[in-house]
């Protein structure tokens, strides 16, 4: 009988601890700096902020910052999984160098980070585009020259010709 | 008199005519864009159409009659870390919701694992190209440098197989089709025969490098519209993924569409790689 109780309590223990265990590797987020030589950057301070959306509108819901190893690398375990339920977003802030959005469904992700080449690969601001052309085409006259040329020489073939018309009818009162 | 006037209406009139072929003339001969169909002309250096309006308040949204499905480069599929960005921007410009995934490679570290030049492929089952935008060099168009626009559609009538049990099925090449309305016919010995309609969802693939697809032409799952690169509103080599729903669904969340392996949908966790 004392048997089975060992036997009931250590299963119930190897549960509970597989179960904390599932929780705690939901996901994690692995960065791994390395310069443009590709050797690993040691001591830079990252940022990982996790953010969902209410009513369309970013919230963070997590935060943690980490300094990067002799390795060059970076570990953020996400114990939680997102309030919404759904994809993990956010974004990994490289502390004098950059940012880079990070979007995964959980599990573990894994990032090799060119500090020198952190934003490269996606837009620019949003509304430098705008900017530039918002929608509206842009100006450029050369293009144009030679229409503005032709009809300004109709239009003043058009007002000779008239004056021409106009001279004639005076002529002949 | 009368000779004058005459001149005078045929001057006005035929230059009117001359000068407007002459604009048309020099637009053209200025590095036309290769446009698709429906798409209104504006004169000097067409842009395309921006993909269209939307809001940001349906972050995670799965829409079942969305038919688009699939990574969108032959690139690492399904690697997470390729995502460089993901955003929404309302009213990016007026009447555009920019909600898209940025895809680029987070292995910057050796220059053979850049993906610039690689294939983007096409991620519905059946699509219509409806915009191909190409310029070289190539135009801002709206910060989407060159760019494809495909069209899904579903099908809709079968000659040749009543109840088809598979799709694509592979239909005994007898007749074709006969479309009702605007359903629109097409048919490929050997691979496909049927009637399409338009489901009104599109995926819109920007920044690209080449544009090898023409507009109005069929397109099918995987088929290559282009190269990745750096056209446009561009930091670097990145492919910037978007779909818009028919109608006032507008811009919708893609990161949902790609339906990679290892993801339960339904939960949100992911099931081991």
């Amino acid at each position: 009988m004392r048997r089975w109780l060992v036997l009931m309590l250590g299963l119930m223990l190897v549960t509970v601890h597989g179960v904390q265990a599932q929780g705690a590797g939901l996901a994690e987020l692995r960065v791994r700096l390395v310069d443009a030589q590709g050797a690993a950057v040691a001591g830079v301070t990252v940022t990982l902020q996790l953010y969902t959306f209410e009513r369309g509108v970013a919230r963070v819901w997590q935060e943690a910052a980490c300094v990067s190893d002799a390795g060059g690398e970076c570990r953020f375990a996400i114990p939680v999984p997102p309030p919404d339920g759904g994809l993990l977003r956010g974004v990994v802030t490289v502390e004098g160098y950059g940012k880079r959005d990070v979007l995964w469904p959980g599990g573990e992700l894994s990032l090799t980070l060119r500090l020198d080449r952190l934003e490269e690969g996606r837009e620019a601001g949003p509304y430098e585009g705008q900017a530039r052309d918002g929608g509206v085409r842009v100006w450029s006259w050369w293009r144009w020259a030679p229409g503005i040329v032709l009809v300004a020489l109709w239009l003043g073939l058009t007002v000779w010709l008239y004056w021409r018309v106009r001279q004639g009818q005076e002529g002949r009162v | 008199m009368r000779r004058w006037k005459r001149w005078l209406v045929l001057i006005v009139a035929g230059g009117w005519v001359v000068v407007c072929a002459l604009l048309r003339l020099s637009w053209a001969l200025s590095g036309s864009p290769v446009v698709g169909e429906g798409i209104a002309l504006h004169g000097f250096g067409n842009q395309g159409q921006v993909p269209g309006g939307g809001t940001c308040d349906r972050v995670g949204a799965e829409f079942p009659d969305n038919p688009v499905h699939g990574w969108p480069v032959n690139f690492h599929v399904c690697d997470w870390a390729i995502i460089s960005a993901y955003f929404c921007t309302p009213n990016y410009f007026p009447g555009y919701t920019h909600w898209g995934i940025d895809l680029a490679s987070a292995w910057n570290v050796e220059p053979a694992e850049s993906i610039g030049g690689v294939e983007v492929v096409t991620t519905v089952d059946v699509g219509v190209v409806r915009q191909a935008v190409y310029t070289n060099p190539p135009q801002w168009n709206h910060g989407m440098g060159n760019f494809v626009q495909v069209e899904a559609y579903r099908p809709v009538q079968y000659a040749l197989t009543p109840t088809p049990t598979f799709w694509p099925y592979i239909p005994t090449p007898t007749a074709t089709p006969a479309c009702t309305g605007n359903a629109r016919q097409d048919w490929e010995e050997g691979r496909f025969a049927a009637c399409w309609e338009t489901t009104g969802w599109r995926v819109t693939y920007m920044h690209l490098q080449d544009v090898l697809v023409d507009a109005g032409s069929l397109v099918l799952r995987g088929e290559v519209l282009g190269h990745v690169d750096n056209t446009g509103n561009s930091t670097g080599n990145h492919l910037h993924y978007q779909i818009n729903g028919p109608g006032e669904i507008g811009a919708v969340d893609p990161a949902v569409t790609f339906g990679c392996p290892g993801y339960d949908w339904a939960g949100g966790v992911e099931k081991g790689r």
